[in-house]
């Protein structure tokens, strides 16, 4: 994690939060832990950027207005092409097992309950983004949450 | 059927063959009644054909003993009639012999008519030329006549009344005759005897003389030949003859004729029981007079009349196809008749036959009278055909009353079976409604008390458990929307708690964010950044206690609602969050 301190510039996150005042203070916490950051408030202004733009990471929320957070996942998922796997943090002021079965059937890489501590958002991501990235098996994704 | 396609079946958990009502009280009819009275009805007919039998069998026994001993009694009493008969020509034969005896010895000359009426043969010998209505004569050529012949001719004369008289007096006199022991013969009526008899015959040599004579009849009684060829053209003849005796000279033989068809004609007169007819038998066994009947019976025609073609040189008697005692089929009778006077036997003629013979004593001829024995036996025979006819009418009836029987059985086990087994059907059908849900049945009764009891009491039970089973769905119903209510309160509460987790912790994410970023910038955070975090601080504050008021007012109406769905205090959850 230490090697990627000076390339987290090229580090592409998407941030999808339609709580503003979150969006704004997680986009700024991950530009200040130097990652290149995109925000946005909804699934569908989400989708309209991956059509053109390339996002190492997602941050996403599940509860959104219009397209919800699990749609974008899915549809995600279902692309064939570099895209369907982007790795995927979601995180959601929900938390229950159905909820935690279905991310982790439409592979979400971490699961992370609000409040977060954004440190460990950004080991996350770091992690998720390292050469050999302990991502969990989506067909049998770790289902314990990763609070910070 | 009561159990449908497994009446017949064998059911294995009682192990016992079941079978139809119909069939059940068909045998339990046929057990209780049919078999007993078929039983008592087929021993009284077995008696009954025993009883016939014996009643035959003793009734043939005893018409044979009746008509054993009528035969017998019949036989010798026609015998005895004959007897008598034939007594009297022997007694007018021995009254011949005396008369002729008295006109030897006395002295009646030979008128000058009956000298006239004399006529000598070329060879020698006389005749009687004409018939005057008395007797005619014969001497015969083995005699040189001489005066003395001539005067013996005129004392026999005297016997020409007699002989006219006696021959008038009995229809069953065919002819009276004397033969001289020097072949003189006298004989009434009046024949021919140049036509007739050889001029040198020797009378001596004929049966009808030399059976008296004193070889043959050492006794000088009355005796009786058997049937012969009449040579003086009578055809054949039974005589009766009898020696005239003068001292211990034979002076000749006197004899009465009868025809054998006179003796036939007597026998056929005889009044004889079940078509039976008469026959006499000589003393060799020859059958001297039969009628018609023996003669189909005997395969034998009786010889009444002769064809006198020629002189009957010598005494002619019947062949031994007359003779019993020559003939197989009647051998048996000749050797009864010798054992005994008389009798009856069983023979075999032309069928089987009843011979009941009895001796005629004075001539020991023998009388048979045989009768055909299915004659004998038919009353017999008429009563056991009435007593099998009975038989078989009784048969008959209790065929055709054991088949109504039968019949009225069967159907009264079908009625009774209808009458058991439609309510039975009945309450099947309601027992297997019953099974099926339908509790509410109606039962049609029956007017077997127990059955229409127990098709009550199944309606009644039926009833009874569609009303405990409405109870428990009731029961069921309402457990169940309790347990719904139950489950959507549960459901309502989780998603509550999930909704009011998500609304406490947005703002808590939102002040812990601003926390955090204070925190980390706190050395070099501008009063304006602070102050604009820390508004955003207390304006997630404000959410959260918005949030907890309308948290206490939601639980405050779901308590007072009591099973109420709670009022949600914030929006619905993602479909798949809150699914």
């Amino acid at each position: 994690m230490t090697n990627l301190v000076g390339l987290r510039h090229e580090i592409c996150v998407l941030c999808i939060e339609d709580e503003e005042e979150l969006r704004l203070d997680l986009v700024e916490e991950l530009e200040d832990a130097g990652f290149a950051v995109t925000g946005v408030e909804s699934g569908e202004a989400a989708l309209e950027l991956l059509q053109r733009e390339t996002f190492s990471v997602i941050l996403c929320d599940i509860r959104l207005p219009g397209m919800s957070g699990i749609d974008l996942v899915k549809w995600i998922r279902q692309e064939q092409n570099q895209r369907s796997h982007i790795p995927v943090i979601v995180l959601s002021a929900y938390d229950d097992e159905p909820l935690r079965c279905s991310l982790r059937s439409n592979g979400v890489s971490v699961f992370l309950v609000k409040p977060v501590e954004y440190e460990a958002v950004i080991d996350h991501v770091l992690a998720l983004v390292s050469p050999t990235p302990k991502l969990p098996d989506p067909g049998s994704a770790d289902c314990a949450e990763h609070k910070g | 059927m009561i159990a449908g396609d497994s009446t017949e079946s064998v059911r294995s958990r009682a192990n016992v063959r079941s079978v139809p009502i119909t069939k059940w009280l068909w045998r339990s009819y046929v057990r209780a009644a049919i078999v007993p009275l078929l039983v008592v009805e087929v021993s009284f007919l077995a008696i009954y054909w025993l009883g016939s039998g014996v009643i035959y069998s003793e009734n043939v026994e005893a018409v044979g003993e009746i008509s054993t001993d009528y035969l017998s009694d019949l036989s010798r009493r026609e015998a005895l009639n004959i007897d008598s008969r034939l007594t009297g020509v022997a007694t007018l034969t021995t009254l011949f012999a005396a008369e002729t005896r008295r006109a030897l010895d006395g002295d009646q000359p030979l008128s000058a008519e009956h000298r006239a009426r004399l006529a000598a043969f070329p060879e020698g010998g006389l005749y009687t030329r004409s018939d005057d209505g008395t007797t005619s004569g014969f001497y015969s050529a083995i005699n040189r006549i001489g005066p003395e012949h001539y005067a013996k001719i005129g004392r026999l004369s005297a016997l020409d009344g007699f002989m006219a008289n006696t021959k008038n007096s009995d229809a069953l006199i065919a002819s009276l005759y004397f033969n001289s022991s020097d072949s003189y013969n006298l004989i009434y009526p009046y024949i021919d005897t140049r036509e007739m008899i050889d001029a040198k015959t020797d009378v001596r040599n004929y049966n009808f003389y030399y059976e008296a004579d004193a070889k043959h009849n050492p006794a000088r009684g009355t005796v009786w030949t058997d049937a012969y060829i009449d040579p003086a053209g009578h055809g054949w003849l039974v005589s009766s003859l009898a020696p005239v005796w003068r001292g211990n000279t034979l002076e000749g033989v006197v004899g009465i004729d009868i025809k054998l068809e006179t003796i036939v004609k007597r026998l056929l007169s005889l009044e004889l029981p079940w078509g039976g007819y008469a026959m006499l038998v000589g003393k060799d066994g020859h059958i001297i007079a039969m009628p018609p009947q023996a003669e189909v019976d005997l395969d034998l025609k009786e010889l009444n009349a002769h064809e006198y073609n020629s002189f009957v040189a010598s005494s002619m008697f019947k062949p031994d196809s007359f003779n019993i005692a020559k003939r197989k089929d009647t051998l048996p009778l000749s050797q009864a008749m010798q054992r005994s006077a008389d009798g009856t036997i069983d023979l075999d003629l032309n069928g089987p036959r009843l011979a009941s013979f009895a001796d005629i004593a004075g001539t020991h001829w023998k009388l048979v009278i045989v009768v055909p024995k299915s004659r004998v036996y038919a009353g017999a025979n008429h009563l056991n055909q009435r007593l099998r006819m009975v038989g078989y009418v009784m048969l008959a009836g209790l065929v055709a009353f054991y088949a109504a029987f039968f019949a009225f059985l069967y159907f009264q086990a079908k009625r009774m079976s209808k009458l058991v087994a439609a309510p039975l059907e009945d309450i099947s059908q309601v027992l297997s409604r019953i099974r099926g849900g339908d509790y509410q049945q109606s039962f049609a009764g029956s007017r077997v008390a127990e059955l229409a009891t127990l098709g009550e009491h199944l309606v009644t039970t039926g009833a009874e458990l569609g009303a405990a089973r409405d109870q428990i769905l009731k029961q069921e119903r309402i457990v169940a929307q309790a347990l719904e209510q139950q489950r959507r309160i549960n459901a309502d509460q989780t998603n509550f708690v999930r909704v009011m987790s998500h609304e406490l912790r947005t703002p808590l994410a939102v002040i812990d964010s601003a926390a955090q970023i204070i925190e980390r910038k706190a050395a070099t955070i501008q009063p304006e950044d602070l102050q604009r975090r820390v508004g955003k601080m207390r304006s997630a504050t404000r959410r959260i206690t918005a949030a907890l008021e309308n948290l206490l007012s939601g639980t405050q109406k779901y308590h007072d609602c009591g099973l109420t769905e709670p009022t949600s205090p914030v929006p619905d959850p993602p479909s798949e969050v809150s699914a």
